[in-house]
């Protein structure tokens, strides 16, 4: 089961094999923590969420299809679980709507102008509004495709492409000696 | 990491946490679906019901005066649907967010074919005889009270519009309103009328009612079949009057 592919997995995990989701745990654990710990770095816990966001893929895993890659899926859910936390806490507002999903933009250019090193970046990411921050996240730190991420924040590619070179001019402006 | 793991492993063997089953999930989607269908079911109903009132009480011949036409037109628009309307696309929009054909695209581009799909569909049921039979059956006592009452609104008259049938033209030039009272239209050189009208035509009158004539700025003939004169009757649908004795 070790090399299967983690669509093989999760169809084994819908078929009733519960033992199979462990190997899912094991797999995605690191990213679901790493995505936590710089999405919710201000939140004490965290590490709550990253339970949750396996738990409630377990719950739901019958709502994925198999045909698609499961990767996206699982972000998908996680993305759910923090977004949940952190309306949840009232510290930060997180619309179910934004505006910039609203209108027209131009087709995003995937190749990003460079950025310092994610390590010096971490501390000031954390200031970024949660939609700027997360889209940073998942590009800079979990090196996902501009198509992933419209598919897991459920918005357009362009706005993808939005909200990446707004969380870079927002960024600038903070630690302007390093960009 | 193995704590984590203990923890999600022991959390679904002692049933803490269930897996839902793809039925529950097939039903979720399906009751969105029916969501979205009825409020696009009711969106079109409001649409058409507006062109149907719009109609029937000769407003859409209003823009053809110009401004004079527009501002009766836009005070006698039914507003309170028209936000119903935009409040119903509002949902159609946030339930089709669940769906990628709809997510994947700026807001923007699917509420305009939301809407664009509710105005052909409207103009559509308007075109067919469905809310004057639901008219005649609301004041045939046909429908629940307040099916009837919010039909009986249609006929609500406006200010300054009048709709009636010519019954006198040459020195005097008279109407029969909807109400059966007669009205004589006074009209001056800068009133706005067709050049040819006849005895039995349904026109609607703009102008102001003062001591029972209307002082008109415009006339517009009306098609007599779509226009709402319960007293005559619709458009392939007896007079009320008559059916109902």
């Amino acid at each position: 089961m070790e090399s299967e592919s983690d669509e093989l997995v999760a169809a084994r995990v819908q078929q009733g094999d519960t033992e199979a989701f462990g190997v899912l745990v094991d797999r995605y654990e690191p990213k679901m923590s790493r995505y936590a710990q710089r999405f919710l770095s201000h939140y004490e816990d965290r590490e709550d969420a990253v339970q949750d966001v396996f738990l409630r893929a377990y719950e739901r895993i019958q709502s994925y299809r198999s045909t698609e890659r499961f990767s996206p899926w699982l972000y998908r859910v996680a993305h759910n679980v923090y977004v949940n936390l952190i309306r949840s806490r009232g510290r930060e507002k997180v619309r179910f709507v934004d505006l910039d999903t609203f209108f027209p933009a131009g087709i995003p250019d995937e190749t990003q102008p460079d950025m310092p090193d994610v390590v010096d970046m971490a501390p000031f990411i954390a200031t970024l509004d949660p939609k700027y921050r997360e889209a940073i996240v998942l590009f800079y730190y979990e090196e996902k495709s501009y198509e992933d991420i419209a598919a897991i924040l459920q918005i357009p590619k362009a706005t993808v492409g939005v909200r990446l070179a707004r969380a870079r001019a927002a960024l600038k402006k903070i630690m302007p000696p390093l960009i | 990491m193995k704590h984590l793991k203990e923890h999600i492993m022991g959390a679904i063997k002692t049933d803490q946490v269930r897996m839902r089953s793809r039925l529950f999930f097939l039903t979720h989607t399906a009751l969105w679906l029916i969501a979205i269908l009825l409020s696009f079911a009711v969106a079109l109903f409001l649409l058409s019901f507006a062109i149907f009132m719009l109609r029937g009480n000769g407003l859409l011949a209003a823009p053809s005066l110009g401004m004079h036409g527009i501002l009766p037109l836009l005070f006698s628009l039914p507003w309170l649907i028209g936000l119903a309307i935009m409040m119903l696309i509002a949902t159609i929009e946030i339930l089709g967010m669940h769906f990628a054909v709809v997510y994947r695209r700026p807001v923007l581009y699917s509420a305009l074919a939301v809407l664009s799909i509710t105005i052909v569909g409207a103009s559509l049921v308007a075109h067919t005889t469905l809310h004057e039979r639901m008219f005649r059956m609301g004041r045939e006592g046909k429908l629940p009270p307040l099916g009837a009452r919010f039909y009986e609104g249609a006929l609500h008259e406006r200010p300054n519009i009048h709709v009636g049938e010519i019954i006198e033209i040459g020195e005097r030039f008279v109407i029969e309103t909807r109400t059966g009272s007669t009205t004589v239209i006074i009209m001056n050189k800068e009133t706005r009328r067709p050049p040819s009208l006849s005895i039995g035509d349904t026109v609607v009158v703009f102008g102001e009612l003062v001591d029972g004539s209307i002082a008109a700025f415009g006339i517009r003939p009306l098609n007599k079949e779509r226009v709402l004169f319960p007293k005559r009757g619709f458009k392939g649908l007896p007079s009320l009057e008559t059916s109902t004795r």
